[in-house]
């Protein structure tokens, strides 16, 4: 590793916190407006950052790819409020776990159905089925099924966003005010993004959303290979 | 003082071994898994067996979890690599990502919410 890199590293990883804690400022006294959610102002401002000032976009992504790490950490860590949990989501049963089954097939079935109909190119509709799924688990399968891996990246951190974001938003609207209501729409539809912004909706919210992740995503992996592979 | 921070430190490393162990695991498995949601559940085996969640653990996943979206933030960047495919797919991309991502996630919380109201009026 040489000293420039380090360098680089440094600098990055420091400017993407500063913004992060400049969005998170602006998300609290905005009275968390959904469009200000901190991952979409950070990556806004870190854009406008990079294209305006003509940064090579390899070299940040270079610059932050142990950012990849501490988001395995986190996710390592979200058995915590699972476990804290464990009792409700047990308590509820199938009420949880068979919505979270029929979401992880809807998710992507009707994403799939859709580019199906207009009838878009084969690798993009076998792409769009891993879609639901956290990102290294969809690459994989893209590649596994016949679909593009890297446009499976770029999807499914793009519905995560879009879940994260408007989902709690829209529930709002429809008055969905139970927390393990709002877990599963987050964690089935949205994954770990979904699962990230239900940490900041209780302890219930992430627990349902965690475990909503864990099922789909090892559902989605074994199923579709076996599938389409 | 010291203390703590040898506890917290350790809770550190006992998350990251997690990570370790279901990286390894998932080379084992005959379907690739993402060795973080192996880890994911290796912990909360931990835990179940363990019966309760350490202080120092609960106080050292905190501040992860809370910012967990800030780790997301590189792979949204990312995105920008693939203007083109965006471009070429965008009306696939745009239904399948926001229309059936949403309608998704909203009638699934429907559905449960109205599952739980029953649950609790009988």
């Amino acid at each position: 590793m040489s000293t420039e890199h380090i360098v680089q590293v440094m600098l990055w990883s420091v400017v993407t916190g500063g913004i992060y804690c400049a969005g998170l400022w602006l998300y609290k006294i905005s009275r968390s407006q959904p469009l200000l959610h901190p991952i979409v102002t950070s990556a806004t401002a870190i854009s406008v950052l990079i294209f305006s000032l003509g940064i090579s976009l390899t070299n940040y992504l270079q610059a932050t790819h142990w950012f990849s790490w501490l988001l395995n950490i986190a996710t390592v860590a979200l058995a915590i409020p699972m476990y804290q949990q464990i009792q409700v989501i047990r308590h509820y049963g199938w009420r949880v776990w068979l919505p979270i089954i029929a979401g992880g097939i809807a998710a992507p079935g009707s994403a799939w159905l859709f580019a199906w109909s207009i009838e878009a190119p084969e690798d993009l509709q076998m792409t769009l089925l891993a879609k639901s799924i956290t990102t290294p688990l969809a690459i994989d399968v893209a590649g596994a099924i016949g679909g593009i891996p890297a446009l499976a990246a770029v999807i499914v951190i793009l519905t995560g966003l879009v879940g994260a974001v408007f989902a709690p938003w829209l529930f709002r609207f429809f008055n969905i005010t139970n927390p393990i209501a709002a877990g599963v729409g987050l964690g089935t539809a949205a994954h770990a993004i979904g699962t990230a912004r239900a940490v900041q909706m209780g302890q219930t919210t992430t627990a349902v959303a965690t475990l909503a992740l864990c099922i789909n995503g090892i559902a989605t992996a074994v199923v579709l290979p076996l599938l389409f592979g | 003082m010291v203390n703590d921070a040898i506890r917290l430190l350790a809770a550190g490393v006992a998350i990251v071994t997690c990570l370790l162990a279901g990286a390894w695991l998932s080379t084992l498995l005959p379907v690739r898994l993402p060795a973080a949601i192996l880890g994911l559940l290796l912990l909360l085996f931990c835990l179940c067996v363990c019966g309760k969640v350490p202080n120092a653990l609960q106080r050292t996943a905190r501040p992860l979890l809370v910012h967990m979206p800030l780790f997301f933030v590189p792979a949204v960047i990312a995105v920008w690599q693939f203007t083109d495919v965006i471009k070429t797919n965008g009306l696939t991309l745009f239904v399948a990502i926001v229309v059936s991502t949403l309608v998704v996630g909203v009638a699934l919380a429907a559905w449960v919410n109205t599952l739980l109201k029953d649950k609790h009026e009988h």
